[in-house]
């Protein structure tokens, strides 16, 4: 399973890695990172939509995780790919935004990876 | 037959008329007489238009005066028959309008062969220069023409007036012997003493004048119209009466034209006499004073006729009666005046009196003895010293009332003086008082202006607080994120080193030796050790840098990262922007140049104006991406450069740009292109004095409206 990770915060990645650490070595999950949505638009393009979940930082400079969720949804109207929000503050506009625009979920930072990996493992 | 007759009687007419008179025949030595008319042609020449040729052949010549014309011509001869050579003298008597006179321009031309012609001029009005002379002397109306024993000498001459003159109504032409001529001169030369008589007019004259300009000065110095009034009867009464000294010393040339106006000077004399009289008795009798000018008026009018239409005896008595009436009028008008207590007008009667008592004794004799044999040589010089006493009584009467009044003068002038003194004075206090009024009038509006001043320095700080704390809102939000963010990270990490540790401790325990898993898991976590440290610092700076916005400024410069101020400003700010408001999204890039050093500024104040242009330049491109243009990306640049040891900032955005109108008006304090209640209007003007005066940097605007603004702060290091 391919999972897209955006966020402007680099670290982020780090923090994936190392809390997927085990399903990374067992191949259970490929971690991909981008830091911006054109970056993630850029390398969706190389992947098979059926296989990728896409997790999103909604808060970001230049192309914002709900535009990014609209891109998306303009080729792809329904999951796959499945995409999950992040906002670090769970206000109920941007998770209107996000669910009217086709998310699968939304999650609120700081994330309980322990759910996220529940979730993604589903 | 008939018509040769009529031919010949106008040819003799002709010749006829320019024939010349008989001759007048001299036949001895001593002779004065009139030519008889038998002896004289005349032509009536009017407009003066004939030349002597013209006159010699003209045809017009008549036997006799015709009379009443300006300008006549008549031609006489004049045959000596004795046997000496012998000169005679002509002269020709005029009447013209009511005056006989001697002729006022004469011209005569003679000669013995009737071709060569001397031209000789004299006349009363004639200038002593133009005169011809005889034994150098100029006569005023003798010509002296020569003759030769046993011949002829034809004369033609031409007697004329001015044109304002009354026509000649009668011309009787006289010749006289060289002897006659002689005795005439010697008798009025000598035997009537004119050396003795001009001695004495020179004395009086000058007595006279000196007096005359005493008044003048006199006048000047009070100002009294009376003064004036004197001055001019005695200077006209000096020229009357020394007409004859004054006119030789002053218009020899023309002597007699001057004599011919001193009878006008008398009516001057007169007028200001009368004129000096009513004046120097203040408030006399109103109809007699009336009726005396009336009758000056007329008697001067007499005058005038006289003086230039012609002389007539009877109007130069009627003028002589009008000067006695008025004068005898001018000692009634004092003696009425006198009756009723005037000082002046006894004066004036004193001055009056003889000259009327002396005019009143010669009117009689006129009036009641005609034929009593009048002494005229006395009773002149009686007259003269009437006048005299006039004179010198009105002179003294001037000159003791010019003293009172000179004193009055000097008295009412120093009274003049310490009014305008006291007026002065109080003028002065008033102007003191004024000053004082005015004093406490600057002094309490001075209060005033320093209340409104103080007042407005407390709004100015209040507004310059609002303007931090609206900024600081602006703040917040991006700080929550800002610092939720770090703290998120510090939370994450630690777990993940809880869980590594955890992780390590099992491998110790299964005593496995992967031990690529184990360095691998303790680089973990000494990496992530530096990622708490790290994320924990960041928050640490933005709560610093937040408590040290909304802190006021110490003003204390500290050596400040300009770099990481730039890069936390950028962030802070788009957080900011972000949180206020869900549909904001602008793209953001930061540009550091590592080689700047670290600058001694004052972090809070230049971390405001970063905040304040980087929230302006997100504000720009939000509000131009709200216009929908398709394929707008919103982008904001922060550059920082280090150039010639100068620190440049630059924070570029390709938003709604600024318009040249407002361009100069952008850094005025309270100026704002934002909706009321969004912004202060203050933003960028502190910025503009925290980096110009606060830092003694620049602060720069390159903006194209719709391409978007650049501002460019430079800090000097």
């Amino acid at each position: 399973m391919k999972i897209l990770v955006v966020d402007d915060e680099l670290d982020i990645k780090d923090l994936f890695l190392q809390k997927f650490r085990k399903e990374i070595r067992t191949n259970q999950i490929e971690f991909n990172f981008a830091n911006s949505g054109e970056e993630a638009l850029e390398l969706l393009k190389g992947y098979d939509p059926e296989s990728v979940l896409i997790l999103s930082d909604i808060n970001m400079p230049g192309m914002t995780g709900i535009e990014l969720l609209k891109r998306i949804r303009e080729k792809h109207p329904k999951s796959p790919p499945q995409v999950m929000m992040i906002t670090a503050y769970g206000d109920e506009a941007n998770r209107t935004a996000a669910l009217g625009l086709g998310a699968d979920d939304f999650l609120t930072k700081p994330l309980d990876f322990n759910e996220l990996k529940t979730k993604l493992l589903q | 037959m008939r018509y040769t007759i009529l031919f010949l009687f106008i040819a003799f007419q002709g010749i006829g008329q320019t024939k010349w008179p008989m001759p007048v025949e001299i036949n001895a030595d001593t002779f004065l007489f009139q030519l008889p008319e038998k002896n004289l042609y005349f032509l009536n020449d009017d407009q003066n238009r004939h030349s002597l040729v013209e006159i010699q052949k003209s045809p017009d010549f008549v036997s006799k005066f015709e009379g009443k014309t300006k300008n006549t011509w008549f031609k006489t001869i004049i045959k000596n028959n004795t046997n000496r050579a012998s000169d005679v003298f002509l002269s020709v008597k005029t009447q013209y309008g009511l005056s006989n006179s001697y002729a006022i321009l004469l011209d005569v031309y003679w000669s013995y062969d009737q071709q060569n012609w001397t031209h000789l001029k004299t006349g009363t009005l004639r200038a002593k220069s133009e005169r011809d002379d005889y034994f150098g002397y100029k006569d005023y109306f003798r010509l002296k023409v020569p003759t030769l024993p046993q011949q002829q000498t034809y004369i033609i001459a031409k007697v004329k007036v001015p044109f304002w003159y009354a026509p000649i109504s009668s011309v009787k032409p006289y010749i006289e012997s060289k002897s006659k001529v002689f005795e005439e001169l010697f008798e009025s030369e000598v035997v009537w003493g004119s050396d003795k008589k001009s001695l004495i007019h020179g004395v009086f004259t000058g007595i006279l004048l000196t007096a005359t300009f005493l008044l003048l000065i006199m006048f000047f110095s009070i100002k009294r119209r009376e003064y004036l009034y004197f001055f001019f009867s005695m200077l006209f009464l000096t020229l009357a009466t020394y007409h004859q000294a004054f006119g030789y010393t002053v218009f020899n040339n023309h002597i007699l034209t001057f004599s011919f106006l001193y009878e006008f000077f008398y009516s001057l004399f007169l007028v200001f006499l009368v004129l000096f009289v009513i004046t120097f008795i203040r408030d006399g009798n109103p109809i007699l004073k009336r009726f005396i000018l009336s009758l000056t008026g007329v008697t001067v009018l007499v005058n005038l006729v006289y003086t230039f239409w012609g002389n007539h005896y009877n109007l130069f008595l009627t003028f002589r009666f009008g000067v006695e009436a008025v004068y005898f009028l001018l000692v009634l008008y004092s003696y009425l005046k006198w009756k009723r207590g005037s000082s002046q007008a006894g004066f004036s009667l004193v001055s009056l009196l003889p000259l009327f008592i002396v005019w009143l004794y010669f009117l009689s004799f006129l009036l009641f003895w005609p034929s009593y044999n009048f002494p005229f040589q006395v009773y002149t010089y009686v007259e003269t010293l009437c006048i005299f006493w006039l004179v010198i009584g009105f002179f003294v009467a001037l000159l003791s009332q010019f003293e009172k009044t000179r004193k009055r003068l000097i008295i009412s002038k120093l009274d003049k003086e310490r009014l305008e003194k006291e007026k002065e004075i109080e003028k002065n206090e008033i102007l003191a008082n004024q000053k004082v009024l005015l004093e406490k009038q600057v002094a309490s509006r001075t209060q005033e202006l320093n209340n409104t001043i103080d007042s407005l320095k407390s709004t100015q700080d209040q507004l310059i607080q609002k303007e931090k704390l609206a900024s600081l809102g602006e703040l917040t939000a991006g700080i929550a994120h800002e610092i939720q963010n770090p703290l998120n990270f510090v939370n994450n990490f630690s777990e993940l080193s809880i869980e590594l540790i955890d992780e390590l401790k099992e491998l110790e325990t299964e005593k496995s030796s992967d031990e690529t898993l184990k360095t691998e898991l303790l680089d973990d976590l000494a990496e992530n050790q530096k990622k708490i440290n790290h994320h924990g610092k960041r928050a640490s700076n933005i709560v610093k840098g937040m408590l040290a916005h909304s802190r006021a400024s110490t003003g204390e410069r500290v050596l400040t990262n300009i770099n990481e101020l730039a890069d936390e400003y950028l962030r802070l700010s788009f957080h900011g922007m972000r949180a206020k408001d869900k549909s904001f999204n602008s793209d953001f890039k930061i540009e550091i140049d590592p080689k700047i050093p670290e600058i001694n500024i004052v972090p809070q104040d230049i971390g405001r104006v970063l905040l304040n242009l980087i929230n302006n330049a997100f504000y720009a491109v939000h509000e131009k991406s709200k216009q929908g243009i398709s394929g707008y990306k919103p982008l904001v640049e922060v550059t920082t450069e280090w150039e010639n040891d100068n620190v440049v900032i630059i924070i570029k955005d390709n938003g709604s740009g600024i318009s040249d109108s407002i361009k100069n008006k952008i850094f005025q304090p309270f100026f704002t292109t934002k909706p009321t209640g969004e912004g202060t209007g203050l933003g960028l003007s502190l910025s503009y004095d925290i980096i110009t005066k606060g830092h003694g940097g620049e602060l720069k605007i390159e903006s194209v409206e719709g391409v978007g603004s650049t501002f460019i702060i430079t800090l000097p290091t």
